[in-house]
């Protein structure tokens, strides 16, 4: 027992040694680069909403109505009108440019006061290569051409004497009141930062456990390594993963009380249940990067699939297109990524607030992987007591 | 002037040998720029979240609240998952993933239509993906218009003398989109982050190459035995066309093919994407050259490099709009290849564009080029 303990402090120490020779390298891949990541991200889209979309009118119409439209255009939060122009093509011309997102076209004949008859159509371009701005222009434009309809149809109606109280309704029969739960203003940097952040965090701690695990083989230190934990790779490993591990978690706690406590992103649960899920996401992280250097315990070629995987997994973990929508053939690898389970834990705790219970099974899954990651760990003691040479 | 190119050439001969000898170079140099995109592209290319499971509660029950939520269920973008008793009943179903978003009717829904009142629908969303937030919103305002211009026209002719207009509004509107005409994610988003695959993996490689070549100068007494006895300017274009010679067939490969296979929108003319891309690889490559200098040795790139695909991509635009960027950023993005490639890609591509209307981007990658070759050079000018 005496000697077990002694050889998990032998490893441990080990393990922080290694960290130590070179602090400013590991100080930048475990603390700077997620933190500043998530610094990043959170400050360019500190507004929230990328309102004010540089937009166009082009006018034809030159009546008193069309400028009015124009007016309470350049009135709505969402658009920007930044030039008034004078045709389709040169108008079209300014998209093409990348100078406008979008533009709104007042046809001939708009300001005609008349509910009978056929009115020209009002027309709005807007560029979706851009699909933010072009998904606020639609908002603005469609409340505009709405707007529009409303004024003529409440003038006429006015203008017959209907009284005030009928016309509004008679505009608008239904209504949908929708309810954005967990983020009313629609704040697309808690959207994003939520999941990139933490994301970013699990790329790191991909590439830094297969790092310092695969160092050995590179220095060819791989049997030292082993002997420290007394013969064991579980003790070796551990020796090895817990610094970094405690590291990482407190780097992504510090992450999190920046969102919930500073910054004010929404926090509709308890703040533990974050908090857990992230130091599982870092052991189930850890555990994946494991497997990975079992398999391959080539420096080179560990680190590439975890490059490829830590990357893919932003799309992969279904946190911009929801997994029900991908292929089945790719959704099903969305199940092997441990920031999909931290993804889900985060939208049902701190998004939505339900409770511990309805994410039990996500913090059953980050459980999950290191269990499997032991069921190859006698490979990675073979591949480490009988190392392949390195091949620079 | 002569002994410049035949150190050009000679550099340029040489370097394809130390490229083919490397696999991992090898791997990212050609290997990922045909993988990594048909990966990408198929995880998005549905495009559109179908069928979002919804859940509706009726205490209204009546003809129109059932009209209402069979006309929901037809739209592509919802799907009337099922009916709850109570709004609690619903809030469970959506906690339990069964739906996520529940579409309440209030018992005087049909009483306040009928009355010629504003009749309100509740709609609960939820909001951890944008993208089926959008697909609910898209399907009860679409339902809200059909349903409201029948019921509005009837209202106008009780209330007006004026001759009896056809359904619908009175003044006709309509959107026309731009380029990427399905409106689609995947065919917003694929295009700028092809050209990202390429930057990051043009570097990664060059990365790579530089590294090794410090590794192999250390095991060597200072001097990589590798590197061709030539000029530092010389050689750095040299290197610099090997891996633009290298990296044409993926270039085309990336930009041209992956679009037709996937149907993303391609608008531009082609000539014109080809000369784009003259100075977006050299830009590239003589980035990649500058940043080598950095490199310690293999492994840690991967560790300090990787991440900055994140960083690059959001600085470009193609998620948050750069207009909406603080001052700083703006001006970070600036100094990347991936920003202006991908802002003229997506000009050229998507919205059909020409060369002369994407001449912002298109001059800011030659004087990139310059300035970072500028640049390899000094960097490189010690190694020599």
């Amino acid at each position: 027992m005496k000697r077990l303990i002694s050889y998990i402090a032998a490893s441990v120490r080990r393990g922080c040694l290694t960290l130590a020779q070179r602090p400013v390298f590991y100080l930048l891949c475990i603390v700077a680069i997620p933190l500043g990541t998530a610094a990043f991200l959170l400050s360019l889209m500190d507004e929230g909403v990328a309102e004010h979309v540089p937009s166009a009118v082009v006018d034809l119409d030159h009546s008193d109505a069309s400028r009015s439209l124009i007016r309470t255009l350049g009135s709505m939060q969402q658009v920007d009108i930044c030039y008034k122009l004078d045709s389709y093509a040169e108008a079209m011309d300014y998209v093409k440019q990348d100078k406008i997102m979008g533009f709104f076209m007042i046809p001939e004949g708009f300001g005609r006061e008349s509910l009978s008859g056929r009115h020209p159509e009002l027309t709005y371009y807007i560029n979706f290569g851009y699909i933010v701005p072009g998904s606020l222009l639609v908002k603005g434009f469609t409340t505009m051409s709405m707007l529009a309809n409303g004024a003529l149809i409440q003038g006429m109606l006015q203008g017959e004497g209907v009284p005030e109280i009928r016309i509004e309704p008679a505009l608008q029969p239904f209504v949908n009141k929708v309810h954005l739960l967990g983020n009313p203003t629609m704040n697309y940097g808690v959207y994003l930062v939520n999941s990139f952040a933490p994301g970013a965090l699990a790329l790191m701690v991909m590439l830094v456990t297969c790092y310092v695990i695969t160092t050995e083989v590179k220095h060819r230190t791989s049997r030292e390594w082993i002997a420290a934990g007394g013969g064991s790779i579980a003790i070796a490993l551990f020796g090895k993963l817990f610094p970094v591990a405690v590291l990482f978690t407190l780097v992504g706690w510090i992450m999190q009380v920046i969102f919930y406590g500073i910054v004010e992103f929404p926090m509709n649960g308890e703040m533990w249940t974050m908090l857990l899920a992230m130091s599982l996401l870092v052991i189930a992280t850890q555990s994946f990067a494991v497997v990975v250097c079992s398999v391959l315990p080539n420096p080179r070629y560990s680190l590439s699939v975890c490059s490829l995987v830590g990357m893919l997994a932003f799309s992969l973990g279904g946190y911009s297109f929801p997994v029900e929508d991908m292929y089945p053939g790719l959704a099903v690898f969305s199940y092997i990524l441990p920031v999909r389970y931290y993804f889900l834990i985060y939208a049902d705790q701190a998004l939505n607030g339900l409770g511990f219970v309805f994410s039990r099974y996500y913090y059953a899954a980050l459980l999950v992987f290191p269990l499997v990651s032991v069921a190859f760990l006698p490979r990675l003691k073979k591949a480490m007591t009988k190392p392949v040479v390195y091949v620079p | 002037m002569k002994k410049f190119i035949s150190d050009m050439y000679r550099t340029w001969k040489h370097e394809f040998g130390v490229v083919y000898a490397d696999l991992g170079v090898m791997i990212f140099f050609l290997f990922l720029p045909f993988a990594y995109p048909i990966v990408y592209s198929a995880i998005y290319n549905p495009e559109l979240a179908r069928d979002v499971p919804v859940v509706v509660v009726d205490d209204s029950r009546t003809g129109m609240s059932r009209e209402y939520a069979r006309h929901l269920d037809a739209s592509q973008y919802v799907e009337v998952k099922g009916y709850a008793s109570s709004m609690p009943e619903a809030r469970r179903a959506m906690a339990e993933k069964e739906c996520y978003a529940v579409v309440h009717f209030p018992e005087d829904f049909s009483r306040s239509v009928g009355r010629g009142e504003t009749a309100v629908v509740e709609v609960f969303c939820d909001m951890s993906l944008l993208l089926r937030y959008k697909s609910v919103l898209m399907a009860v305002t679409s339902v809200a218009g059909e349903m409201g211009a029948k019921v509005q026209a009837e209202r106008i002719a009780e209330l007006s003398v004026m001759p009896q207009q056809s359904a619908g509004m009175p003044i006709p509107y309509k959107l026309e989109p731009i380029g990427n005409v399905s409106q689609g994610l995947a065919s917003a988003v694929l295009p700028g982050i092809l050209v990202l695959i390429l930057q990051q993996s043009i570097i990664l490689a060059i990365c790579f190459l530089g590294a090794s070549s410090r590794e192999r100068a250390l095991r060597n007494g200072g001097k990589d035995p590798l590197l061709v006895d030539a000029g530092a300017l010389s050689s750095v274009i040299g290197r610099a066309l090997c891996y633009f010679t290298i990296m044409i067939v993926p270039s085309i490969f990336v930009l041209h093919f992956v679009p037709i296979i996937f149907s993303f929108p391609m608008n531009g003319s082609v000539v014109d994407i080809a000369v784009f891309f003259v100075p977006l690889l050299l830009a590239v490559i003589f980035f990649g050259m500058t940043i080598q200098a950095f490199v310690p040795d293999r492994e840690s790139t991967f560790l300090v490099f990787v991440f900055t695909s994140i960083v690059f991509i959001f600085l470009s635009g193609v998620s948050w709009p750069r207009y909406a960027m603080p001052e700083l950023w703006r001006l970070a993005g600036d100094c990347l290849p991936s920003t202006w490639g991908v802002t003229g890609y997506v000009g050229l591509n998507t919205a059909g564009a020409t060369l002369a209307q994407q001449s912002t981007p298109y001059i800011m990658l030659w004087i990139q080029s310059v300035v970072y070759l500028f640049l390899a050079f000094i960097l490189n000018r010690k190694k020599m």
